[in-house]
């Protein structure tokens, strides 16, 4: 009879066990459902500003961004230069100025992927080639030709290229290549359909020698981000958005 | 006299075959109580409730009374996301969400209600079958949507290496070619401009400057090209039988006389650079494109040969 007693008393032990992690587990759930209803609740913009939903956000968003984007920008978020993919630790921001919500709306449609929200106005043309351009009728550079835009930009860096060579590149820039359209007449680019500024000395593709801006005249430029709209939860993607803005300078601190 | 002690039931000997026949024995007993039965069929029932109704109110498009926390409005079941909304009232009033005023905010909103509902009247209706821009519009987002994987996927550089080898004559620089192209005047007589052309060509073989030629000759400079321009862009302004005689001479060299419709021409290379081959490494961003690209029709390939299939097409005999 002690010995029947003790087991019954070793199996409501271990109900109780089971018990209580399940209410754990419930509770655990409840609050994380709950935490992402509230993050999700806020304007994408606000979340910074409520340090606890923000922490929350970033420390999901982390995994979210091993799992789907560290492939391309890297888990360092540095991206490649070989690869033309974006670096995202630093201010130079390709779309947008790096709000979260901006960040939000580029992981949710992506960049010239299969969605009609996507970021999709422009690429760069590849002008080493008989049609450059897919989106319209561009004209073909010479080699000379995009020698001559390439000390124009050098000049922009703050190099010494030969002068003659610069001259010609600016009317290059301004008419036969009409790279004005995109990059601006300051070569200051627009953030708004992803043409980068050639006046800093941040480089999506390449170190900025030369023989890169060369390649990438000649070649052109095109990388796409997949959308994640309906691939992962929209608490994931506001988590994802938050941790990337986390890691640019612009962020506020956490606390 | 001592009353004989009852057998204590510790005392009993209890085989295991013993004991698990009397939990047996209780446990028919127990479950036989009707009430009891009765209890445990209807907790049991609730638990089966509960559980399919999480399925069902959870479960994509089910209606739901509520508006989930992502979304500004739900329209038939179907999410406004917040994320969309914002980025539509910046797009559209130029000013961040909290700048707007209430008025800017709703009439977004509505607009984006309408647009919701317009879509899915446009489903129901069966536009896709009817408008051909609505069809155009989903044969791209098909192709994309499928080939998606291909753009986003990043090679390996073993892969790009070999898909360079496979496709080297694709990567070379573009060829220049640079000329003065002289022809006879109009309307003079052929032999003699025959002469004149011929006689033109041999003076600049021998080293006479092509302009003071041409016009001791009285031969006209066309213009079709100026200054050095890429094979394909010359072979279009001198026309083919031009350019093959050109492109196959080198700087400073001349050609013979060409006949053409528009009378007898004699072509000066100024300069010829030749398409030189690009190495992996200053090809590599190219290479990298085509191959997605490349990738890209396959994708699109294997997905129509899919829908094929499956699909039950038949071809009228005539059209077969």
């Amino acid at each position: 009879m002690q010995m029947l007693r003790g087991k019954s008393r070793r199996w409501k032990l271990i109900a109780a066990g089971i018990a209580a992690v399940l209410l754990s587990l419930v509770g655990y759930l409840s609050y994380w459902s709950s935490t992402n209803a509230a993050m999700l609740r806020l304007l994408p913009d606000s979340l910074p500003s409520n340090p606890a939903l923000y922490r929350f956000a970033v420390a999901e968003g982390q995994s979210v961004f091993n799992q789907n984007c560290a492939s391309c920008h890297g888990r360092d978020l540095q991206g490649s230069q070989t690869n033309g993919v974006p670096k995202l630790t630093d201010r130079d921001w390709l779309y947008g100025e790096g709000r979260l919500s901006e960040i939000e709306q580029i992981a949710l449609y992506g960049i010239r992927s299969a969605n009609h929200r996507t970021k999709n106005l422009a690429d760069m043309p590849a002008f080493g080639r008989q049609k450059p351009y897919a989106r319209y009728d561009l004209a073909p550079l010479t080699t000379a030709e995009i020698s001559d835009i390439v000390s124009y930009i050098e000049l922009a860096q703050g190099r010494s290229p030969d002068m003659a060579a610069v001259k010609r590149g600016i009317d290059l820039f301004d008419r036969k290549g009409q790279c004005f359209d995109c990059h601006g007449n300051d070569m200051g680019g627009d953030n708004y359909i992803g043409a980068p500024m050639l006046s800093d000395k941040i480089w999506l593709y390449g170190d900025g020698s030369r023989e890169t801006i060369t390649r990438t005249i000649e070649q052109g430029l095109m990388s796409v981000c997949p959308m994640f709209k309906d691939k992962i939860s929209p608490a994931k993607i506001r988590a994802v958005a938050a941790y990337v803005h986390s890691k640019a300078p612009v962020s506020p601190p956490a606390d | 006299m001592a009353k004989p002690q009852p057998k204590s039931k510790l005392s009993e000997k209890t085989t295991p075959l013993d004991h698990g026949r009397k939990v047996a024995k209780n446990m028919f007993e127990w479950s036989t109580n009707p009430t009891r039965t009765l209890w445990i069929g209807a907790i049991g029932a609730i638990f089966g409730l509960v559980l399919a109704g999480f399925g069902l109110l959870t479960a994509k498009g089910t209606r739901v009374r509520t508006v989930p926390p992502e979304a500004v409005a739900m329209v038939n079941g179907r999410p406004v996301l917040m994320a969309d909304y914002v980025a539509q009232l910046e797009s559209e009033t130029g000013k961040p969400l909290a700048q707007a005023d209430a008025a800017e905010r709703k009439k977004v909103l509505n607009e984006m209600v309408t647009e919701e509902l317009f879509v899915q009247r446009g489903i129901e209706t069966d536009e896709p079958s009817v408008d051909q821009d609505v069809r155009n519009a989903l044969v791209n987002a098909v192709e994309t949507l499928v080939s998606v994987d291909a753009v986003t996927k990043l090679p390996t550089e073993d892969e790009l290496r070999v898909y360079y080898e496979m496709n080297r004559l694709n990567y070379s620089t573009l060829g220049v070619l640079g000329v003065k192209d002289f022809v006879a005047p109009a309307g003079s007589d052929p032999a003699t401009a025959l002469q004149n052309t011929q006689a033109a060509a041999a003076a600049i073989r021998a080293g006479t400057d092509p302009t003071i030629v041409a016009a001791k000759y009285n031969l006209r400079d066309t213009g079709r090209v100026i200054g050095g321009e890429l094979y394909f862009a010359a072979q279009i302004h001198l026309g083919k039988a031009l350019y093959s005689k050109a492109v196959a001479l080198k700087k400073g060299q001349v050609t013979d006389a060409i006949i053409q419709p528009d009378g007898p021409h004699v072509v000066f290379v100024t300069d010829n650079t030749p398409p030189v081959a690009t190495r992996f490494e200053d090809a590599r961003l190219q290479v990298l494109t085509d191959y997605k690209q490349d990738l890209q029709k396959r994708m699109q390939a294997n997905e129509n040969k899919f829908l094929r299939d499956r699909a039950d097409i038949l071809v009228a005999k005539a059209f077969q």
